[in-house]
């Protein structure tokens, strides 16, 4: 490990790192542009590489565009990368009310707390977590992603009714492609086009980024207001981090955890941990309105999801996202293969992993808090600049995703859609969420059956399995429980309690 | 003039009910379960089912309300949403400038009709990246501007050196293959 | 996005892009726009001359658009590339390949991607035999009239594996214990996947019958076989060399025993008439002159002979080895008329 260290700091891949970091950070902020984009296009040049320069600029831009997100989450409501929807929900309000500092500061504090906690699990207990993780089946699988789901009802503001519908229509435009379940068509109406179903990333530019550029170029023009950055001190102190200890613990294992499991991933983790914080709070209804605690569980938990998601990748050369199935590209590109044997094989790359990860969340640390203010400043670049600028980039990104045109059709279709919704006040936060989560839960159950031939009382016998349908019950009846709480505290003591 | 939401509300319910029929006629064409008990149509018709019944919800919350209005002018319980709608309408109602909401309105159009445009002339009619590119970002930069004629000429080297920047990165380093 | 690969390219951040423009301004208004102004044209005018030069029918006169069904970073993008710049190096043919992903819709993204191309041999696409499952399971509006085969650049066969300490030591073993108790065991496989039709395959052959569980990519397989939640599943002989510990193969599809796993028999040893080996299949639009396929067929033969290129499949577990164009569309009609059955079956 400490060789690894040492590998590191030689200044080739310092500098890899670096660069790696600062392009994650850059296109991961930039709407229509994420990390899995970015690596995925890098990859070919990663060829004439030494392998470990090759892992550190990867590794860079995996950190750096998890964390990118936050920025544009924050300051226009538009969540650079899928993991930082639920910032959206505390971050932006706390822009909005003349904040945006205190905001940005608080998710790069966040993010870089949840980076190094995951980190420690990374480093410390990798093989026995693998171990836990593979455990997991689809059943299990199944019961996380409907936690997570029921989790989403609480979540909604406004009317109930029309949150659980925005996640029902979520779930009903993920059907639409081969279905896995049976590798055939399904709710096509025989259109090719249709037939890798709607792209994650155009549907999420389109229902924010497309849908609010919209909106903002239909609100009037203001003159432009001169850019004065404030000199004052970083508007996050020391206290900050003994007051958001206990959450960032928390989130960090959550996103951790969830990292762990292939296939589930960044978003979800930002997910339960945000709600999971909601729902212990002693304020849940300040959750959405601006609240500090949302915008630091959201993004502790899904910059703590990278390093559990490396768990598995360096340990089994299983891949527990996208982005890591390229860096599994990248690894056998230069005969390397990923798995146990990687350790024996090739230490300096195994090791490099983790100790890279480490270095690309402290480098991380250092550009964005340094760039802080004049990050916050993007929001008063005239608009004009900006939505053009903007506009561009989601019709570039979503081309290049996969070379293909129907993704920018979607991409708007899906704008429009958005814009409709927010028109009719059906919140997008649950429609995006539910559109993610509702393939892998049908996939998962129908998987299960599959193994169990048709018997669904083969769950009783999974015992983490039950044991998220039981948090998930325990969601549902924690607002009336909390109820039941307060009204006999309320008649046992007369003091108010703090 | 504004548009009682109750309305907004009876409209979304339609586009909702469509959208459920659409999925109960795609469900019919599916083949039987064949590996396992619940099969492909399952999940679409769960769905299309909750969606008529929280659209049913909607509906009638929607007519009792356009009922009562003649008792007050004031909208009932859903004016809830303050973080989900930001600045457009708030920022209508504050702002000094004489442009009305039509104006807005007319310009949020305009944008969104050079995007179709865009890219109609990039998908169908495979004209060339960077000149489409700059064209767009002229058009839609000068639209949003407060000053037309001055923003003119700077968006048009804007977007000049943004498209030129991007075609070269994308197809040179990265092997997209734009246009 | 990646106008920051290059330090020196500062074209994205409105910021310093407004920045620049003030400076060009500062220095010369006129010059800047001219400038700019060249560049444009001068960019659309080599496009126009190298379209001119395809007229004359010097092949190929523009870089090669190769067409990749998958997302970068599997073996089929590798292989591409690999070769691509093997050609370019030694100048095998006087123009780059550039490969493009069009991952998605079980292949027909990809198709669309060609169709949108001219069949002038600029266009072509590196796929396997997922192809033929595709067409198979009739998704997409393609068949194999469509294309015209360029030919296969070798290939590789998979493995059948169970956990370590499954007590199934042989195939034999597998098969007996699947006869006396039907569906006892549980299969990974992404339905109408590669895996899912080998192992279709040697179940309608040797009369077994297992369960099924979805697993869709070969990480999930190895996830859910590894966790227990799965007793059986197809890999990639390089997948599971790699794994080291913790599987045990069973049966190995290629036709003959893959030197790297010398004691794993294949199936025909064991008297069962299965095998799959999957090619690199390079395709072109159909309408594509012979003459254009001949030098990209000779670039590409080229190509997988050189000593490198073996030495790298070889280390993947692959056989790199060259069937021309007929002949592989030849052995892919067989292939096809053996997996429509099975297509059919789980209809």
């Amino acid at each position: 490990m400490l060789d690894a260290f040492i590998t590191l700091f030689q200044i080739d891949n310092l500098l890899f790192l670096f660069l790696g970091t600062a392009l994650g950070i850059v296109v991961g902020a930039i709407p229509g542009l994420t990390a899995s984009m970015l690596i995925a296009l890098t990859l070919p040049l990663t060829f004439h590489m030494d392998s470990v320069n090759a892992i550190t600029l990867l590794i860079g831009q995996y950190v750096g565009g998890i964390s990118g997100g936050l920025i544009t989450a924050i300051l226009l409501r538009m969540p650079g990368t899928p993991a930082s929807i639920v910032t959206t929900f505390d971050g932006y309000p706390m822009a909005q009310n003349g904040q945006p500092e205190r905001a940005l500061a608080l998710g790069i504090m966040a993010s870089v707390v949840g980076g190094i906690i995951s980190w420690l699990f990374l480093a410390g207990m990798s093989p026995t977590l693998a171990k836990f993780a593979l455990q997991f089946g689809p059943w299990e699988y199944f019961a996380l992603v409907m936690m997570a789901l029921v989790m989403l009802a609480s979540l909604t503001q406004g009317s109930l009714v029309k949150g659980l519908m925005a996640a029902a229509l979520g779930m009903a435009f993920a059907l639409p492609g081969i279905d896995n379940s049976i590798g055939r068509a399904r709710l096509t109406f025989d259109m090719d086009a249709l037939l890798s179903g709607f792209g994650l990333l155009p549907v999420l530019i389109g229902a924010f980024a497309i849908s609010q550029i919209l909106r903002e170029s239909a609100a009037p023009i203001k003159a432009s207001t001169p850019i004065n950055l404030p000199k004052k001190k970083l508007p996050v102190q020391f206290k900050d981090l003994k007051t958001f200890g206990p959450n960032m613990l928390r989130s960090s294992v959550i996103g951790t955890w969830i990292g762990l499991l292939p296939g589930i991933g960044a978003n979800i983790a930002a997910l339960v941990s945000y709600t999971t914080t909601r729902q212990l709070s002693r304020s849940p209804e300040k959750f959405g309105t601006g609240h500090e605690p949302g915008v630091v569980a959201g993004e502790t938990a899904n910059n703590a999801s990278i390093g559990g998601a490396l768990i598995p990748l360096i340990t089994m050369g299983i891949p527990g996202s996208v982005t890591e199935a390229i860096l599994i590209g990248a690894l056998t590109i230069h005969s390397l293969q990923p798995g146990p044997l990687l350790f024996q094989n090739a230490p300096e790359v195994a090791y490099g992993i983790i100790a890279a990860y480490l270095v690309a969340n402290i480098i991380m640390l250092f550009l964005m808090w340094n760039a802080v203010r004049y990050i916050a400043a993007i929001s008063q670049v005239p608009r004009a600049w900006l939505l053009s600028t903007i506009l561009v980039f989601c019709v570039v990104g979503s081309y290049a995703v996969n070379n293909n045109f129907t993704d920018v059709w979607v991409m708007i279709a899906f704008g429009v859609i958005g814009l409709g919704l927010e028109l009719a006040r059906v919140p997008l936060g649950p429609f995006v969420i539910g559109f993610v989560l509702s393939p892998i839960a049908e996939e998962q159950l129908r998987g299960s059956l599959m193994m169990s031939d048709g018997n669904v009382a083969e769950i009783l016998a999974r015992p983490y399995a039950m044991s998220f349908l039981f948090v998930a019950l325990l969601t549902l009846l924690w607002p009336l429980i909390m109820g039941q709480v307060a009204r006999r505290r309320h008649h046992t003591r007369q003091e108010p309690n703090s | 003039m504004r548009l009682h939401p109750a309305w907004v509300d009876l409209a979304l319910v339609l586009a909702v009910l469509a959208g459920a029929g659409l999925l109960f006629v795609g469900a019919s064409t599916l083949p039987p379960p064949r590996f396992e008990p619940m099969g492909s149509a399952a999940l679409p018709r769960i769905l299309g089912g909750l969606l008529v019944f929280f659209a049913l919800i909607i509906a009638i919350k929607a007519i009792w309300q356009l009922r009562g209005r003649t008792d007050s002018n004031v909208v009932s319980d859903e004016t809830d949403d303050t973080t989900s709608r930001p600045s457009a309408a708030n920022s209508a109602l504050e702002s000094d400038t004489e442009e009305s909401a039509l104006t807005g309105q007319l310009r949020g159009i305009c944008v969104f009709t050079c995007l179709i445009l865009y890219i109609v002339a990039l998908d169908i009619l495979q004209w060339s990246f960077i000149p489409v590119t700059a064209a767009f970002v002229t058009i839609v930069g000068t639209a949003l501007s407060p000053q037309r004629l001055q923003a003119l000429w700077k968006f048009a080297l804007f977007g000049l050196v943004l498209a030129a920047g991007l075609y070269l990165v994308m197809t040179r380093f990265l092997y997209v293959d734009l246009g | 996005m990646n106008r920051y690969t290059h330090t020196t390219d500062p074209a994205g951040r409105p910021g310093a892009l407004s920045q620049a423009c003030r400076t060009v301004r500062r220095v010369s208004r006129r010059t800047a726009c001219k400038l700019a102004v060249g560049a444009l044209l001068a960019t659309s005018l080599s496009g126009n001359a190298t379209l001119s030069l395809a007229d004359e029918g010097s092949y190929p006169s523009k870089p090669i658009r190769v067409i990749v069904p998958f997302k970068p970073g599997g073996r089929t993008d590798t292989v591409a590339r690999l070769l691509g710049e093997k050609i370019q190096e030694k100048g095998w043919l006087s123009q780059p390949m550039v490969i493009l992903n069009a991952d998605g819709g079980a292949g027909a993204n990809a198709v669309n991607q060609m169709r949108r191309g001219d069949a002038d041999g600029h266009t072509a696409v590196h796929w396997h035999h997922q192809l033929l499952i595709s067409i198979a399971m009739q998704l997409g509006d393609f068949t194999l009239d469509d294309f015209k085969s360029v030919g296969y650049t070798g290939g590789g066969s998979p493995v059948w594996a169970v956990r370590e300490d499954s007590p199934y030591n042989t195939l034999q073993d597998l098969i007996d214990a699947l006869k006396a108790e039907p569906r006892s065991l549980v299969e990974a496989v992404g339905i109408g996947t590669i895996p899912h039709f080998v192992g279709a395959m040697l179940a309608n052959e040797a009369g077994f019958e297992t369960r099924y569980v979805t697993a869709s990519s070969g990480a999930d397989r190895l996830r859910l076989l590894l966790g227990g939640n799965a007793d059986i599943s197809l890999f990639a002989a390089s997948e599971f060399i790699g794994q080291g510990e913790g599987l045990k193969a069973l049966v190995y599809f290629g036709r003959e025993r893959l030197p790297d796993l010398p004691d794993v028999p294949t199936a025909s040893e064991l008297g069962l008439d299965v095998s799959w080996a999957n090619p690199n299949w390079w395709l072109v639009p159909a309408d594509t002159p012979d003459d254009v396929v001949a030098q990209l067929a000779a670039a590409l033969e080229k190509a997988i002979a050189d000593p490198e290129i073996v030495e790298y499949f070889n280390n993947n577990t692959l056989e790199a080895y060259w069937m021309d164009g007929e002949s592989a569309m030849a052995d892919a009609k067989k292939t096809l008329a053996a997996l429509k059955p099975v297509a059919d079956s789980i209809k």
